[in-house]
């Protein structure tokens, strides 16, 4: 079975920062990259809800809010009472798991393009709308309910984070832009997959860094790292089933269910729980969840939409 | 249960889920290989959980280690 070119380009990544090669790969390219593929995503999901916008779309979008605000409350006890984690620990990993990695949704996006498997093209909107409740619970953990957004700073950073302005900005330009948004489509849309394959050769390195924190301290973190997909996954596919979401639907919304974190969430608890060890998070979302996903995950979340589909 | 006893028997748990279904997977001609290769990672793990619990790799800072 072909293994997609997207995720050979992870897999080079990850040997070349295995081997300790020093790739030559520019800060400010990765930064590039990864507004450019938050900006496409944005973009492809603004001009689709423009397309499809209907009052199916609203409640489907409250029932995808609900599964972010139940992933943290699912995650929290795991850690509190298997993994041994104080309180603003588990709060703060629990939070990374219940929001979503963009760069994994981009790649069983990519999956499902080479797979000629169809799926609702408004799915951005749900990826921009599980980035925050998650982290809204993680603080109602950690703090109590009433923290919540109170810190205008934290408001700030939580709402108003660079992406989720790059996505929102892009689905109201993709909504609103009407036939001009094919003139910039050849650059936002053509390119998508070679500029996704080099994002992920860069991630490929990033994950071998973080690798080297589990290797004493996180048996238990690697397990919750992979069993946490597996389950909200699972989850995440009932509900896309339950919603009468196409295959390709019920394997993005696992997607999303099943990612964990990298971008948003440390920046928002970075002003929000500072006493809270990064680094726990970091390793776990980004060294196990989120190679597990794209090397392991996304093929079965795709297996158990077909098998829910009845296809 | 002591703790680390719990997390051996879910790091366990784990490790067999993932080999449970990488077989599943293989015995319907699919490619399995990945989620056996990850059980099979994670059997050892079980065993080494709690081992030395007095070291560690990870910063033990009392706070701000988002600031870093």
């Amino acid at each position: 079975m072909p293994v997609d070119a997207v995720v050979l380009f992870f897999v080079l990544g990850l040997a070349a920062g295995v081997l300790k090669v020093r790739l030559p790969f520019p800060g400010g390219l990765y930064q590039s990259l990864t507004l450019f593929l938050l900006l496409a995503i944005g973009l492809k999901g603004g001009a689709a809800l423009a397309e499809h916008a209907s009052v199916r779309i609203v409640w489907q979008s409250l029932v995808v809010v609900g599964f972010g605000v139940f992933l943290p409350l699912l995650a929290f006890p795991l850690l509190r009472h298997v993994g041994g984690q104080d309180r603003i620990n588990a709060a703060a990993i629990a939070a990374h798991y219940g929001s979503v990695s963009v760069a994994t949704y981009a790649v069983a996006v990519a999956v499902l393009d080479a797979s000629d498997v169809a799926y609702e093209a408004y799915f951005p909107l749900f990826v921009v709308l599980l980035e925050i409740p998650a982290i809204i619970v993680g603080l109602a953990l950690a703090k109590g309910t009433a923290a919540g957004l109170a810190s205008r700073k934290l408001a700030h950073e939580t709402l108003l984070s660079p992406g989720i302005v790059l996505m929102v900005g892009g689905l109201l330009i993709g909504a609103f832009a009407g036939d001009s948004l094919t003139r910039i489509t050849p650059f936002f849309m053509d390119l998508f997959q070679g500029v996704l394959a080099l994002f992920l050769l860069k991630m490929g390195l990033i994950t071998t860094e973080q690798l080297g924190a589990l290797k004493q301290d996180g048996p238990f973190l690697a397990a919750f790292g992979v069993f946490m997909p597996l389950l909200a996954g699972a989850l995440g596919a009932l509900l896309g089933d339950g919603l009468g979401l196409s295959v390709g639907g019920i394997t993005l919304l696992a997607v999303l269910g099943a990612s964990a974190s990298y971008i948003a969430v440390p920046a928002a608890l970075r002003v929000a729980l500072p006493q809270a060890n990064a680094t726990l998070s970091m390793a776990a979302s980004l060294g196990i969840t989120f190679p597990f996903n794209v090397l392991a995950g996304i093929p079965v979340y795709l297996l158990l939409a077909q098998w829910l589909h009845g296809v | 249960m002591p703790l680390f006893t719990r997390q051996r028997l879910f790091i366990l748990f784990v490790a067999l889920i993932n080999l449970g279904l990488g077989s599943l997977l293989a015995l319907n001609g699919h490619s399995g290989v990945p989620l056996g290769v990850v059980g099979v990672a994670l059997l050892p793990l079980a065993w080494l959980a709690g081992r030395n619990p007095s070291r560690s790799s990870l910063p033990q800072r009392d706070g701000d280690s988002y600031a870093g």
